[in-house]
């Protein structure tokens, strides 16, 4: 009966240690990093997906094949053909990620408007944000290098 | 034994396999004479197939019926086949997907609506012929045991052959003069309730007014706010016809919207957050109307009633912005959907009446169509229009004083289409070319407008020169472009279309529609055009004038490929470049609004001399006349005066102011307030 107290504390500071354990953040989307030149990112989405189409503004369009969770990526390039955003596409009825799957909630700034949230997230020193938009999950997932 | 009972076993595993891939009964026939609906059931195991049909497995979350539509498409002519589908739980969730022929045949319909318990898809011959059609129903969320059940039946198609048309609208041109508006490709107009118009060209904010005692005189005058005279990718202008404010937005290259909004018809300028929001790299637009009411948290915080919306593309994604408001901040965005639902640019933002929101898009799922919310803006759902396609440019809402949207688009095939809802999209009637009439072979730019239920404006620029080089990169297609407007008083059943300046051309050569990469000089007019209606129902449209020298009006083959040398023809390289910003307004006609229609003229105009009077009577056609008018003379039928003024609805007249072995002529018209009806039949009656 003593050790209870004592296990008790254990437990919350496990907790606590838990809660506060810093999250590795991610650095690629389908190892799709930000600047990444479009050739890496043809080689890197050609081997879980198809591209659709091309859209204005240097963007491209990907369906994913077998990703549990995103169904589709969208690319976007600078005009040197850099990646300055690769946002992932949540599958309706595809494996759910919590927003404290890819960010960390304390540390990213939160928006809202009604149920749908959105985070974002600026690593220390990384130089890129992640953004996070969904309402009880994520629906979509970007690394971005602007504002 | 061995051999039988292996060919057994291929027997049943064949007879599952053919039994489970299929609905019960598997397949049907109907011709446009069958009244009693061919029916079927569902068969599916279980599952879900999230994606669509794009990884179902058929007999396991995905269902075939193949129906057969027996005789011609002209025996087919007015008439669709309607698949339906029913089930028993809204949490279920199936679709439909109609394919030609085979799977794997091109889409004819699909339908895919969240928490119903029914999907209406549509087979239309006009559109997709006839013979052999694969309808699959997709597991998007369901269980066996709530199985759908499909009809199909005859029912009206959608799509209506073009009508002659009814009274053709008159409409004027004015051009911006001394130097102003030299840069407007991409205008947007608001009117105002003194009648004056917002027209934004460029950084240069426009006030526009109109001699109504002279059709011809326009005065402009710049009414620019230096916060949106700077720099810009996206200049976009938006009035609220309810208020009167006038909203001006620029996008900058930073993802910045600079925003500023006047009560005061741009005399003076009050600054806004902008958009508020990352706000996006292209194709910014404003928009606004009333809220719906009674969603938490999505109304009004200041006296300012309606809501204003900002929308534009980032990060691969289509966001909107609410200002509660009235402009000065805006809320943080919500998506409206991605880049593998839609295409990236949208068309502007339509609020109706009752607080609906709209915003079409050029490329949903391969049609045309828009995103709408009834949530004031929070949550969307992207509906279509059966049969369209694909369009180069962006499509255009008019939203009626009933909530009938007519959406009017440029088809992939260059015509120029309006489809007409009356629920939000989920079923459309009158589909139709409205530039047939015409001849109208490339279209470009819609813009649509509406006021009463059944009235309608749709403007565009046209060509009736074909080839899909004149919206791509090609400077020597041979076409002209002028602005049309097509005009409705039935609900989009019949559409009155005109050359609104029909001297003097829009554009000539290529209009290309491929943003940045265009070559110079094809892209002078940027990527839409405008249409407004101001207080009395006329429509309003802002454009780009690219051919503005008198040279390039004539069509005179001034230049060619070797710069300086005429080619043969009249084309790109006739073209002046230019974008002056101008405006084509209605100066006679029925308006969109009823309210100011002149009287109908009555008709059948008798009479006789009943001694010791004249006695007139006529058919009252009109329903808006405030009096009759009956005019007489004495010696022929031209030199008329009025002899009597009736009251409306009036029928007969005894004019007993006459003498014996006189000639009488007679006629008689309607009046209100906004004018005069033509004049019945004359008639002549001999006083005995």
């Amino acid at each position: 009966m003593k050790r209870l107290p004592f296990i008790i504390i254990v437990l919350i500071l496990g907790a606590a240690c838990a809660s506060t354990r810093p999250i590795v953040p991610l650095r690629d989307l389908l190892g799709v990093t930000v600047d990444m030149s479009r050739d890496e990112v043809q080689t890197a989405l050609s081997a879980v997906g198809e591209k659709q189409r091309d859209e204005r503004k240097r963007q491209e369009v990907w369906t994913l094949r077998d990703d549990a969770s995103y169904e589709g990526a969208i690319v976007g390039y600078t005009p040197e053909w850099k990646v300055r955003f690769i946002t992932l596409v949540a599958r309706a009825d595809g494996k759910p990620v919590q927003f404290a799957d890819v960010l960390d909630v304390a540390q990213a700034t939160h928006k809202s408007a009604g149920s749908t949230h959105t985070y974002r997230w600026h690593p220390a020193g990384a130089s890129y944000d992640i953004v996070a938009t969904g309402t009880d999950r994520v629906q979509y997932l970007t690394l971005t290098n602007e504002n | 034994m061995r051999k039988s009972s292996w060919f057994s076993l291929v027997l049943v595993c064949a007879f599952v396999a053919t039994t489970a891939f299929a609905t019960q009964p598997s397949s049907g026939t109907i011709s446009v004479n069958t009244t009693t609906p061919l029916t079927w059931n569902g068969t599916i195991l279980g599952g879900s197939s999230p994606d669509g049909e794009n990884t179902c497995v058929q007999g396991v979350n995905c269902d075939t019926y193949t129906i057969t539509l027996a005789g011609t498409v002209e025996e087919w002519a007015g008439k669709a086949a309607r698949v339906r589908i029913n089930w028993s739980f809204p949490a279920t969730d199936y679709d439909i997907y109609i394919h030609k022929g085979t799977l794997t045949g091109a889409e004819a319909d699909r339908s895919g609506d969240g928490l119903t318990t029914s999907e209406d898809a549509l087979i239309i011959p006009s559109q997709d012929g006839v013979g052999t059609f694969v309808v699959n129903i997709v597991y998007f969320a369901a269980t066996a045991a709530d199985q759908h059940k499909g009809t199909i039946d005859v029912v009206p198609s959608p799509f209506v052959t073009p009508g002659t048309g009814i009274e053709a609208p008159q409409f004027t041109s004015y051009a911006a003069p001394n130097g102003m508006g030299t840069s407007a490709g991409e205008p947007t107009i608001g009117l105002l309730k003194s009648g004056k118009a917002m027209f934004i060209a460029g950084l240069q904010t426009l006030r526009v007014s109109f001699d109504e005692s002279d059709a011809s005189k326009s005065t402009w005058e710049d009414k620019s706010d230096l916060t949106t005279s700077i720099e810009s990718f996206d200049p976009i202008l938006f009035t609220d016809s309810q208020t009167g404010r006038t909203f001006v937005s620029q996008l900058l290259p930073a993802k910045i919207s600079l925003m500023s909004w006047t009560d005061d018809e741009g005399q003076t300028w009050n600054p806004s957050q902008g958009a508020g929001i990352n706000s996006g790299v292209d194709h910014q637009t404003v928009g606004g109307g009333p809220f719906t009411p009674g969603v938490l948290a999505r109304g009004p915080l200041t006296a300012y009633p309606n809501a204003v919306y900002y929308a534009s593309q980032d990060i691969g994604v289509a966001q909107i912005a609410l200002s509660r408001d009235g402009g000065t901040t805006f809320d943080v965005a919500v998506p409206m959907w991605n880049l593998l639902q839609c295409g990236g640019l949208h068309g502007h933002i339509k609020v109706a009446p009752d607080g609906t929101v709209y915003v079409p898009n050029k490329s949903c799922f391969s049609g045309q169509g828009f995103a709408v919310s009834t949530d004031n803006g929070l949550t969307w759902t992207i509906r279509t229009v059966p049969g369209s396609t694909s369009g180069a440019t962006d499509p255009s809402i008019g939203i009626a004083s009933d909530g009938s949207v007519y959406l009017g688009f440029a088809n992939s095939d260059g015509k120029a289409f309006v489809a007409v809802t009356k629920d939000r999209g989920q079923t459309w009637l009158n589909i139709q070319d409205v530039g047939a009439s015409q001849n109208i072979q490339n279209t470009v730019f819609s813009a649509v407008t509406a006021g009463d239920p059944d009235r309608a404006a749709f403007f565009f620029l046209g060509s009736t020169t074909p080839g899909a080089n004149g919206i791509d990169v090609d400077r020597t297609f041979p076409g002209a472009w002028y602005p049309y407007i097509a005009t409705t008083y039935d609900g989009g059943r019949n559409w009155t279309t005109v050359n609104a300046s029909p001297n003097d051309p829009a554009q000539r050569g290529v209009i290309c529609t491929s943003g940045t990469t265009c070559p110079s000089g094809t892209r002078n007019l940027l990527d839409f055009n405008d249409l407004e209606i101001d207080a009395k129902g006329r429509p309003h449209a802002a454009y780009a004038d690219g051919c503005v020298t008198a040279a390039c009006v004539q069509g005179v083959d001034r230049r060619g490929v070797t710069a300086g040398v005429p080619d043969g023809k009249v084309d790109g390289y006739d073209n002046d470049g230019a974008k002056l910003a101008t405006i084509i307004r209605q100066t006679g006609g029925r308006t969109l609004y009823s309210a100011y229609d002149e009287p109908v003229a009555p008709s059948v105009l008798d009479g006789g001399y009943y001694k010791p009077a004249v006695k007139l009577s006529w058919v009252d056609n009109a329903s808006n006349e405030q009096s009759y008018v009956v005019e007489r003379s004495l010696s022929d039928d031209q030199h008329f005066g009025a002899v009597a003024t009736l009251a409306a609805n009036a029928t007969s007249y005894t004019d007993s102011a006459t003498s014996k072995k006189n000639a009488y002529y007679y006629r008689v018209r309607a009046v209100n307030a906004n004018g005069t009806s033509e004049y019945s039949n004359v008639i002549r009656v001999y006083a005995k």
